[in-house]
């Protein structure tokens, strides 16, 4: 896998925004590509943004059923499940083009 | 907030206007506008107006800054504009001209408008000057032409049973085509036409065959057409036409005396009177005609004599004004009238530039008027706007009280004291001014411009 098949897009939300000074840690919050383990994820953080990682934690986030009605009764199906990755880096590091947007 | 503010006359009384704003006021006012976003702002991933402010500024920072510089702008303008003599006009927008985007917080921010102020006006000489004017009176003869314009409204048509046709007869015809044999060619035939003798206004131009036939007649009258004929399928070829004569009617005109003029209204006893009123409403049109000639003719030259810068945007709210009124009087939509003129092959534009020399003029004499009645300090009374008021309505034929109270509903009150206005800044130029009769001319010739 290429490294930016590994990162898919950064997860920009309110907690993520919180959770980049928690403690001195500096945490970055990915969508990845489910296959991707956590050493893989890493080198690619390190290689894309030029960032040194320490920590990498995954989640995979279950896909939720979900029902849609329509014309020939109910349709049920389901969200899709991927893979989240919280990367810490080492003090002082900072990923500039993720930083607030 | 405005540090420095400078002010450049251009030509057609423009003024270029720069302004500079201090970094520290561009900033406050920029990070006002993100807060106020942020708290309203809806993001993906946050909830509502929780946003922190640098994400608002990541995501959409540059069209934040196109806005706090035009509030900027806008507020700064506001300001200068009440501290400067050069206001602009209401019609005219300022023009942005620079310093749109750049709002940059490291020095201090910079921008350029332009606009159309009031024109400052050098008038002329406006005392003595000499006016030729036509010198016309009224004569008999124009008295005799509106009395016969009143005999001939009065006529009587009356059926003529014996007798020829004579010119300027009414008469009713049955006619048609024929062939060789005598045959009435179909669709040529016409019943119950009605024509005057004389006036031609008939497809064969019977006029003269006719005259001469008496009523119940039968004739056939040859006509050869020349070839430079007016109707095309007529052009250079030789018909028969078949013709009887129906009814024959002649237009009688009274006779000039007291009876006439009783019959016209009950005010005149005798034709005396009714000549003696036509001469007044006679002499008083002339007098009024002879007064506009002369106030016309002497702004003209005062126009000329002054220098009277016309902005743009004036002259382009004055075109927009007769275009409007344009529409108003021939009743049709815009969308109408646009396609009119694309079928005379002209354009909106077009006819804007065809009024423009008109515009231009009307708006000098408007302008110079205005400056002269500051000028020569011309004030309307109370009274005199009372009076004013009293005679419009006369003239409109409505009652006072109404028209009053119409006139203070609509806030009308400023025009009539203009007019007002108008009217003693007039009498005090025609009195202030040398008018000489020029060349004698006929009453009517004026009358009808031909002069």
């Amino acid at each position: 896998m290429r490294y930016d098949q590994i990162i898919i897009e950064p997860v920009l939300t309110e907690k993520t925004n919180s959770m980049r000074e928690v403690d001195g840690k500096v945490k970055y919050t990915f969508k990845v590509n489910p296959r991707a383990n956590k050493l893989q994820i890493m080198d690619a953080v390190k290689n894309l943004f030029s960032v040194k990682p320490v920590e990498c934690r995954i989640i995979n986030v279950k896909a939720k059923p979900r029902q849609s009605r329509t014309k020939s009764g109910i349709r049920s199906g389901s969200t899709t499940p991927w893979k989240k990755a919280i990367v810490t880096l080492a003090e002082g590091n900072k990923i500039e083009i993720i930083e607030g947007v | 907030m405005i540090v420095k503010k400078e002010v450049k006359a251009k030509d057609n009384s423009a003024v270029e206007l720069t302004v500079t704003i201090a970094k520290d006021a561009a900033k406050e006012a920029y990070t006002k506008l993100l807060n106020d976003y942020s708290k309203k702002i809806q993001i993906k991933g946050f909830r509502k107006g929780k946003a922190p402010a640098h994400v608002l500024e990541q995501k959409f920072g540059e069209g934040i800054r196109e806005e706090a510089a035009m509030n900027i702008v806008e507020n700064s303008l506001k300001i200068v504009f009440d501290e400067i003599d050069e206001k602009p006009l209401p019609y005219s927008v300022p023009a942005l001209k620079e310093g749109s985007e750049n709002l940059s917080f490291d020095e201090d921010y910079k921008y350029t408008v332009e606009y159309d102020v009031f024109p400052t006006l050098k008038v002329g000489k406006y005392k003595e000057i000499e006016i030729e004017y036509p010198d016309a009176k009224v004569l008999k003869k124009d008295e005799d032409r509106d009395l016969e314009k009143l005999r001939e409204q009065n006529s009587v048509v009356i059926e003529k049973t014996e007798g020829k046709v004579e010119k300027d007869d009414i008469v009713t015809i049955n006619y048609s085509e024929i062939d060789e044999d005598g045959n009435e060619l179909e669709g040529s035939k016409r019943e119950d036409f009605v024509f005057t003798v004389g006036t031609g206004y008939n497809i064969y131009q019977l006029d003269d065959d006719i005259i001469g036939m008496k009523k119940d007649e039968e004739k056939i009258i040859e006509k050869e057409f020349p070839e430079d004929h007016d109707n095309k399928d007529l052009a250079g070829k030789k018909v028969k036409i078949k013709v009887l004569v129906t009814t024959i009617k002649v237009n009688e005109l009274p006779d000039l005396d007291d009876e006439l003029a009783q019959d016209i209204s009950e005010k005149y006893a005798t034709l005396k009177d009714l000549r003696a009123d036509i001469k007044k409403n006679l002499e008083e049109s002339l007098d009024k005609k002879l007064r506009d000639l002369q106030t016309e003719k002497l702004l003209e030259k005062i126009v000329e004599d002054s220098e009277i810068p016309l902005p743009e945007s004036m002259l382009k709210a004055e075109m927009d004004n007769s275009w409007q009124n344009f529409l108003l009087q021939s009743g049709m939509d815009e969308n109408q009238i646009l396609q009119i003129l694309e079928m005379q092959g002209k354009s909106k534009d077009a006819l804007l530039d065809e009024w423009r020399p008109n515009s231009e003029k009307s708006l000098k004499v408007q302008l110079l008027m205005a400056k002269l009645i500051e000028e020569e300090n011309i004030k309307a009374e109370e009274e005199e706007i009372e009076e004013e008021i009293k005679s419009q309505a006369l003239s409109s034929g409505q009652k006072y009280e109404e028209f009053k109270e119409l006139i203070e509903k609509n806030n009308y009150k400023s025009h009539i004291e203009s007019d007002v206005k108008n009217r003693k800044l007039m009498d005090f130029l025609i009195k202030n001014n040398v008018f000489t009769k020029g060349k004698k001319v006929d009453f009517s010739d004026l009358m009808n411009n031909k002069s």
